[in-house]
């Protein structure tokens, strides 16, 4: 179900009328977990078999898990967990691409012989909820967490509807306590989880959908003769489409669970505004670069082997971070190239130790936009020469076909973009729940249904959230 | 169970709500009551999901009455008549804009559940093997990616879509800033509405007749110069095709009408010349004497009608049309008199 569909809007309407009705706190979490199936049913019924046998395998191994004393056994266990789950995500979401490029390597090697590749649906969010589940049995293995009691809560954990597909990922430690008792909602909580939900959409529907993808489609579509600045304008309105996107997503997610008086960790926090990428990374998909801090970075030894150990540890993160977006080649040097500016970075922050001044650090969060934008060139590529062709347009100030028509809607996209980054500047260090709660009723009002007319009246080619490929 | 404390803040979010509301309602009509003064009507855009809702509902249903074909069809006949004469009927149309319809005649004489009548808008052009698969993507799609709450989703939308102008899908923010900045007048309405079922009511005093129909016809000229008509070998082995699908439907109950809509003027006489009745049309139905067809020509009231484009029925007289093409539907006993 699309958080931006008429009948998500009823389905959710229903669930909150039952949630508040006067029942028992099981009976409603059972409930959730229903809603929760219902939710992720309605793409494809047969893959919440997927979502269960994932429940159940996590369940049940970190059950084993912590009855036993031997590290060896635990081990075990933990090793048939994470079989289980990233070989369901290796046979779903990798198997093509694996066997394109087993294909490819026969060919180079003039081996006659090619086998084809299984073509299977890419069920939506598996690498969250894989994710998800993931941490709750590693947490179990690392003894942070003792596994929990209750079945139904660990479920819906698992399943939780608003972001299930698309996160934020969730911990297990920081989600089931929240779910022993049911928590008291005021106005005022109530109240900021719609107005999450509204600016989400608002983000996906009107900025992403209406004002940015139309011309980062354009410029990719005409690819292979660009100019200068249509080629520019393409890549900062693609960094600028996947944030409105996957953050609109996350904060609609944050403020459906705020209604429901669950609270799920913050995704983005005004990652634009970074300053250097390590920042970034603490800014722009938080619940995924901190879990791969915690259950990647840190177990493959983190800092704490020196610096070239430090900064393979880095690239091997980022890599496979870059890999979990995706099955395809794009991804992985996007990975690789974040791989790459944190090295970089942290060998520049090796050499000059010293704090940076006001005009440095503006300089640098200059830079660092540039490069992550540059970077997601290469990320909404569909392949290489795709990327190349666009870079390139970026270097190339003579030549190529003016694809982005100059007029007045273009005036109106770039002021937005620009809106947005100041937007972020204006939140950078302050949490959106105090700004929303802080500013005056009547302003509140006159920005929200700015928003929701907008919304209503938009009539963009609303696609599915980027993000619910992954 | 939950509980709203009550604090300093409350008030003020109640504010906040009444005013969005206020504000929300009160934008919102004003831009509806703007619209409807510049002869805007609701409008929905069929799409994919859209068709897939009402491909699923002409299954398991002897009283379901398909219309297949194109724009033709889906501004001739009018559902809100045929539903209102018959009540006793479900009125589905499959009907695609600009794409000719044999995909979808193919697929529904191989779905052993449809077992209605299927009404047909035919011409000859459409046999061409090249336009043979026009709505097969709309097919497959149906086969393979069919969803339950994708459709449904999609038949919800063009509910509320059909209730108000500002949801119009001609009416994106982008289209109308650019008109604006353009020629600083706000976007001119279609003169074609869709509606929540994807057949269309078409206004063409909101549009300039002559120049439309010296455009449509002069388009007609070009295509029928660019894809010679086929030859009369090619044209007996499509009929043929055609009549195995028809028998295929009518075996297990089902009946097909092919009905030929009207054109007039010089549409018409590039029809002739490109496509003659006696080497097309009076083949078929001679050859084939079993398939029910209504052709326009045969019938005084079907003909009567001035095409504002020369291809198209205007809402007013769709409406008359719609009514006669059911008498005779009637009268070949292809559903009950209604009284």
């Amino acid at each position: 179900m699309l958080f931006n569909s008429i009948t998500f809007i009823l389905f959710f309407f229903w669930v909150l009328v039952v949630h508040y009705l006067p029942l028992n706190w099981s009976l409603k979490k059972a409930h959730l977990l229903l809603a929760s199936y219902v939710f992720y049913a309605a793409w494809n019924p047969p893959f919440v078999l997927l979502l269960w046998f994932s429940t159940l395998v996590d369940w049940q191994m970190a059950k084993h898990m912590d009855k036993q004393v031997s590290k060896r056994k635990r081990k075990t266990w933990l090793a048939i967990s994470l079989s289980a789950n990233l070989g369901m995500l290796g046979v779903f979401k990798y198997a093509d691409f694996l066997m394109a490029n087993f294909n490819q390597l026969l060919a180079w090697l003039s081996i006659d012989m090619q086998f084809a590749e299984p073509g299977l649906i890419l069920p939506m969010g598996i690498s969250f909820f894989t994710f998800q589940t993931l941490s709750y049995t590693l947490d179990v293995y690392f003894k942070r967490l003792k596994p929990w009691d209750s079945f139904l809560d660990y479920a819906l954990f698992v399943s939780f509807f608003p972001q299930l597909v698309a996160g934020p990922i969730v911990r297990a430690k920081t989600f089931l306590p929240q779910l022993i008792k049911q928590r008291t909602v005021s106005v005022n909580h109530f109240s900021v989880g719609i107005c999450f939900f509204v600016f989400g959409l608002f983000q996906k529907t009107v900025m992403a959908d209406v004002l940015f993808a139309p011309i980062v489609n354009q410029v990719y579509e005409n690819h292979e003769q660009l100019d200068l600045l249509s080629a520019w304008l393409g890549g900062l309105f693609f960094s600028a489409q996947i944030f409105c996107d996957f953050s609109g997503y996350s904060m609609c997610a944050i403020g459906l669970a705020m209604c429901l008086g669950l609270t799920l960790p913050t995704n983005f926090k005004s990652p634009f505004t970074a300053i250097g990428f390590s920042d970034f990374w603490r800014r722009w998909h938080i619940s995924l670069s901190s879990w791969l801090r915690d259950y990647l970075y840190i177990p493959l030894g983190g800092n704490r082997m020196g610096r070239l150990l430090r900064y393979r540890n880095l690239v091997i993160t980022m890599l496979l971070g870059g890999l979990w977006h995706g099955a395809a080649w794009t991804f992985v040097i996007w990975g690789a190239l974040h791989g790459l500016y944190l090295v970089v970075e942290q060998g520049v922050k090796h050499v000059f130790k010293s704090t940076p001044n006001l005009l440095m650090k503006t300089l640098l969060a200059g830079m660092t936009f540039v490069c992550v934008m540059l970077a997601f060139v290469v990320f909404r590529a569909e392949n290489g020469a795709q990327a190349m062709n666009i870079l390139t347009g970026m270097m190339t100030s003579s030549g190529g076909a003016t694809v982005i028509a100059r007029n007045a809607w273009l005036n109106i996209v770039c002021v937005a973009f620009l809106l947005m980054l100041l937007l972020q500047w204006f939140i950078r260090d302050r949490k959106l729940t105090n700004v929303i709660t802080q500013t005056n009723g009547i302003i509140r009002a006159v920005i929200l249904s700015f928003c929701l007319l907008l919304i209503f009246i938009s009539n963009g080619d609303s696609d599915a959230f980027i993000y619910f490929q992954f | 169970m939950p509980s709203f404390t009550f604090s300093s803040e409350k008030g003020q979010w109640y504010i906040t709500w009444v005013l969005t509301l206020l504000i929300l309602v009160a934008v919102l009509c004003c831009y509806e009551k703007f619209l409807q003064s510049k002869n805007y009507q609701p409008s929905v855009a069929a799409d994919q999901s859209l068709w897939n809702w009402h491909r699923k509902h002409v299954q398991k249903n002897d009283s379901v009455i398909v219309l297949a074909g194109a724009s033709r069809i889906q501004l001739g006949l009018n559902t809100a008549v045929m539903r209102q004469l018959l009540p006793d009927h479900t009125i589905i149309p499959l009907s695609v804009n600009g794409h000719y319809p044999m995909a979808t005649l193919q697929n529904l004489a191989d779905d052993e559940l449809f077992e209605g009548l299927l009404v047909v808008s035919f011409t000859a052009q459409m046999l061409e093997p090249q336009y043979w698969d026009m709505q097969r993507k709309y097919v497959e799609n149906f086969s393979e990616n069919y969803n339950s709450y994708t459709a449904w989703d999609a038949k919800l939308t063009a509910v509320l879509k059909s209730n108000f102008r500002f949801f119009h899908h001609a009416l994106g923010v982008q289209k109308v800033i650019e008109s604006l900045a353009r020629s600083k007048t706000f976007p001119k309405t279609s003169y074609v509405f869709g509606q929540a079922d994807s057949s269309a009511e078409g206004y063409y005093d909101l549009v300039d007749k002559q120049l439309l129909r010296k455009r449509f016809v002069t388009e007609k000229q070009q295509n029928y110069q660019d894809n010679p008509a086929m030859n009369k070998t090619l044209w007996q082995q499509q009929i043929n095709t055609l009549n195995s699908l028809v028998q295929k439907i009518e075996r297990r109950g089902g009946e097909v009408v092919l009905l030929r809509f009207p054109t007039d003027g010089g549409h018409w006489q590039l029809d002739e010349r490109y496509y003659p009745r006696q080497d097309f049309w009076d083949v078929l139905t001679e050859k084939y004497p079993n398939i029910n067809t209504i052709h326009f020509k045969d019938d005084e009231i079907l003909s009567s009608f001035e095409l504002p484009d020369s291809s198209h029925l205007d809402v007013a007289d769709a409406k008359v049309f719609t009514a006669r093409f059911i008498e005779l539907l009637q009268q070949k006993q292809l559903i009950p008199q209604t009284h």
